[in-house]
């Protein structure tokens, strides 16, 4: 296979992004880049007025250039400087007029702008061409396309901000193959998915075939960085489920208001608290910042979760029953369900009459046999409580998933709410609510088949949603 | 950068200080990895960041000088194993001595039987113990004692408690832990069997003894029989064993023995203990060590866990590579707003009014009569010959939610030079109104600047 680059390194693959003004060409390359570090996003026409270049590497070994260009903001201008150009001297390709075009352009120039894109569009292998889907099919989109079909160049035409406009898709759809342009492609930079993005690389891959093995490679890295990262989310959200069904808040038996109210109150904190660290975890690795929080319309302010998980009203808000808690005999949202020693007592006998007097016996119920001894019971988070933290972390990790990075003005689109338990919610809850040892991480918990299985079902749900 | 294998010894340690920092954060000093949170780097690599914590653990280890708080649990163990292995030799000697009676003779079967037959017994157990992941069984009472040991209840943690309750849950459980304790029974044994072994030549070297057999429940042609089987290997590799006559001749109660059947009895009792108790357990010694090695290089941490989610961002943050390569001239130079959006105005009667690339979902004031889209050159160029024409205000209508562009402003221009009046503006909303910035309302009166036509003249709904 042809390997451009292998001999010379700046022989990149080179990639421009042009279109119209504010269609999200910078959302795009941010998108690509997984960060806002790149260039200027505004509310506003011209806002990138250079071109600028970053790079794409897979395993530190760089494989595309990608070019964020100005937009063209008045191709009918242009088209008529060109169409003058071809006029006068009547041997002008196509794509030397264009490149006359570029060579005699002055400062202060009105179509400065455009001679800079057109500029770049000479310098590039591909072009990725951004619509935004919402503008109306107009005459000026069409010159564009015609303009920058003159380079000789392969355009790949990207939807943009498709989310919820299927109507105008269509009708941009239809429009291009007016234009006999089929290769089109969806990508959202607001509703981002892995997907389109890898379909990007393999529609350059076609059009670009001496650089299929680079794309290739770029392809399965990005594959490989995509699911670590999801699976990092998964796995932390589960390590919260774990941590905080797995918690006990001693308690004594004897009737003392005051000190039970202060073991409840202990509990709901550690609960807080440990949901507001997976947050943090969360915003930090995919890498949000809080102009983020703010674009996905997280329910965060300051790092904080704005509705408190023992706020009155947050179950029904999860579309949970608020009366099962009550049935139980706890407040509704209390979060608190109060676990007797000796309730698993009877499985510490079954499993120590099979294990014989193995020590591994006393190991796990230890602790279960002398609170039966010395009457201790244990306060911890009810079943209500459970599933609000898991559909929050839920709806948050689908966020963070499909976060792209398109500029402040755009309306996010909500993410549907396909939040689900997992099968077996409640057996895996009071599984994990008989291994208080599982509450902190170790090799031995992370050896435990049960443990495995518990933790693989909550990551597979939490993945599969998204 | 290099990123050099970390060994477990190493990882070992990350998680030690993993647990030290969760637990006792405050007791530790952080300065000498102070300059390791700028590292920057283009894509993120997992075995460059286990170097990096590496890195960061050695730091640490040296700068709280917590190299011996950390090595402790590896010598306890140690330590440990070796009283352990002393105990097996001492029960090893005390089992072979007792096969000895008082007087000069020497019960093989007896012999056998402590020597080999509890061996026997081990290993059947430790081979179900390994095949169905049986870890009670595996381990042996005294290990899974050991392992129990580590999970009492501490109310103060210190950082020699941490350091040591993570070694044990690194080093003793899960797959590593199965092959260290298979290692040390296997120890156990050897050094049980050696030692019983070795009692024994020392003391059929200094004395004569006189073996015999006997049994109350077996028939009497058992051991005979089992004596034989036994010794069949024995056999193949040029070793004697006791014949028939030798074997009748040795029976308790039978006449005094001569020396080929002691000397082909001696031979017979050191083959077996080498052949059924000394080789088999060097040969599982020897894959429970491959096993243990071979789990410890497998072995990774849990990277997933938040300890290492933050230290991956600090340690590893991303850094794009960009470069500006066709610059804006006037970057510097950017307008100042001065404009504040002025609204209420309404439309003037008898004006003619023409829509700038506007949708079906636009409404027009009702005042307003018939009106003309422009969407292309054509239409620009046949609005453009109606305006000349028109002798009423020329009333120009944009989508307020759109941007404004030159191309926009260029067309809005070559309308307003056309115009014989004072043209108009109105900024045009769609039948479902979304709010719109007023950033973006700034824009069209910047637009309506540029073409000449006063604020006064832009009408807002």
């Amino acid at each position: 296979m042809n390997n451009p680059s292998a001999s010379d390194p700046s022989a990149l693959l080179n990639i421009a992004v042009v279109g119209h003004t504010n269609t999200g060409k910078t959302s795009l390359i941010r998108t690509l880049l997984r960060s806002t570090d790149f260039g200027v996003i505004e509310d506003a026409a011209g806002t990138t007025r250079h071109v600028e270049q970053a790079t794409i590497s897979a395993d530190n070994e760089p494989i595309l250039n990608l070019h964020d260009t100005p937009g063209l903001e008045d191709s009918m201008a242009l088209f008529s400087h060109l169409e003058k150009l071809s006029k006068q001297s009547k041997t002008l390709s196509a794509i030397q007029a264009l490149e006359s075009f570029v060579a005699n352009i002055t400062n202060n120039d009105p179509l400065e702008q455009e001679a800079k894109v057109i500029r770049q569009v000479l310098r590039s292998h591909v072009l990725l061409y951004i619509i935004d889907v919402r503008e109306p099919v107009l005459e000026k989109y069409h010159i564009e396309l015609v303009i920058l079909s003159k380079s000789s160049k392969p355009i790949i035409p990207v939807f943009n901000f498709i989310a919820e406009h299927t109507q105008e898709l269509t009708r941009w759809r239809e429009q291009l193959a007016s234009f006999n342009i089929h290769t089109a492609l969806e990508f959202d930079t607001v509703a981002f998915t892995f997907e389109a993005e890898k379909r990007l690389y393999q529609k350059i891959q076609t059009l670009v075939e001496s650089y299929y093995s680079q794309l290739q490679k770029l392809i399965d890295y990005r594959a490989e960085i995509w699911n670590q990262l999801c699976l990092s989310g998964a796995k932390r959200v589960a390590e919260l489920i774990v941590c905080v069904a797995c918690h006990r808040e001693s308690k004594n038996t004897k009737e003392n208001k005051m000190e039970n109210t202060l073991a409840a109150n202990k509990l709901q904190d550690f609960i807080r608290q440990a949901e507001q660290h997976c947050l943090k975890d969360l915003l930090s690795i995919f890498n949000f910042s809080e102009k983020d929080v703010a674009l996905q319309k997280i329910p965060v302010s300051n790092g904080q979760w704005q509705l408190d998980i023992f706020a009155p009203g947050i179950l029904k808000s999860y579309g949970l029953d608020a009366g099962s808690a009550a049935l139980k005999g706890a407040a509704a949202g209390a979060g608190i369900d109060l676990m007797v020693g000796g309730l698993s007592l009877g499985a510490a006998s079954a499993l120590g009459a099979i294990a014989g007097a193995s020590w591994s016996t006393f190991k796990r119920y230890g602790e279960e046999i002398k609170a039966t001894v010395q009457g201790t019971q244990w306060l911890c988070a009810d079943e209500n409580t459970l599933r609000v933290l898991y559909l929050r972390q839920q709806q948050l990790l689908e966020k963070l998933v499909h976060r792209g990075h398109a500029a402040l003005n755009t309306v996010q689109v909500e993410a549907p709410d396909t939040e689900k338990l997992p099968e077996d919610w409640t057996e895996l809850t009071n599984i994990l609510r008989q291994n208080p040892a599982w509450q902190e991480a170790s090799a031995s918990r992370n050896n435990d088949n049960q443990y495995q299985e518990i933790e693989a079902k909550l990551v597979s749900t939490l993945l599969g949603n998204n | 950068m290099s990123a050099k294998h970390n060994t477990f010894a190493d990882l070992v340690r990350i998680e030690q200080l993993r647990n030290i920092e969760t637990g006792q954060a405050e007791d530790l000093s952080y300065a000498s990895i102070a300059d390791m949170d700028s590292h920057t780097t283009n894509d993120f690599k997992y075995s460059v960041f286990l170097h990096r914590l590496g890195t960061r653990a050695k730091r640490l280890v040296q700068e709280n000088k917590l190299a011996s708080t950390l090595l402790q649990p590896q010598k306890l163990f140690t330590r440990a194993s070796l009283i352990c292995l002393i105990c097996a030799a001492i029960l090893g000697a005390l089992a072979a001595g007792n096969a000895i009676s008082a007087s000069t003779t020497l019960n093989i079967y007896w012999l056998l039987a402590v020597l080999l037959g509890f061996n026997l017994l081990s290993i059947l157990l430790w081979i179900i113990g390994i095949t169905f992941d049986l870890q009670g069984l595996s381990k042996g009472v005294a290990a899974q004692l050991a392992s129990w040991l580590p999970y009492r209840h501490k109310q103060n943690n210190t950082v020699a408690s941490i350091a040591i309750h993570s070694w044990w849950e690194s080093c003793l459980t899960g797959t590593i832990g199965k092959w260290r304790i298979s290692v040390l029974t296997h120890k156990f044994w050897l050094a049980y069997l050696t030692a019983g072994m070795i009692l024994l030549i020392l003391l059929m070297l200094a004395k004569q003894y006189n073996f015999i057999w006997g049994t109350t429940l077996l028939p009497e042609s058992s051991l005979p029989k089992l004596t034989q089987i036994l010794g069949k290997p024995i056999q193949y590799i040029g070793l004697s064993i006791p014949d028939s006559h030798q074997i009748a001749g040795s029976r308790i109660g039978a006449a005094k023995q001569d020396a080929q059947t002691r000397s082909a009895w001696a031979k017979f009792l050191i083959g077996i203990l080498l052949l059924y108790g000394l080789l088999p357990r060097l040969g599982l010694l020897a894959i429970s060590l491959l096993m243990q090695r071979w789990a410890e290089d497998n072995f990774k941490l849990d990277l997933y866990l938040p300890y290492y989610i933050e230290l991956r961002q600090r340690l590893m943050t991303r850094k794009i590579k960009a470069r500006v390569i066709d610059a804006d001239l006037q970057a510097d130079t950017k307008q100042t707003d001065h404009l504040s959006p002025s609204a209420g105005n309404t439309v003037p009667p008898n004006t003619q009014a023409f829509g700038i690339e506007l949708n079906d979902q636009i409404v027009w004031p009702e005042s307003t009569a018939a009106h003309w889209n422009i969407v292309d050159q054509a239409s620009l160029a046949g609005a453009i010959d109606i305006v000349k024409k028109i002798d009423g205000p020329l009333l120009i209508g944009v989508a307020i939610h759109r941007l404004p562009d030159r191309g926009v402003q260029r067309m809005i221009q070559e309308l307003v030079a056309s115009a014989t009046q004072q043209p108009w503006l109105i900024l045009l909303q769609e039948q479902s109104v979304t709010p719109v910035a007023n950033a973006r309302k700034l824009a069209w009166f910047r637009l309506a600047e540029a073409c000449n036509i006063p604020a006064e003249h832009v009408i807002t709904q």
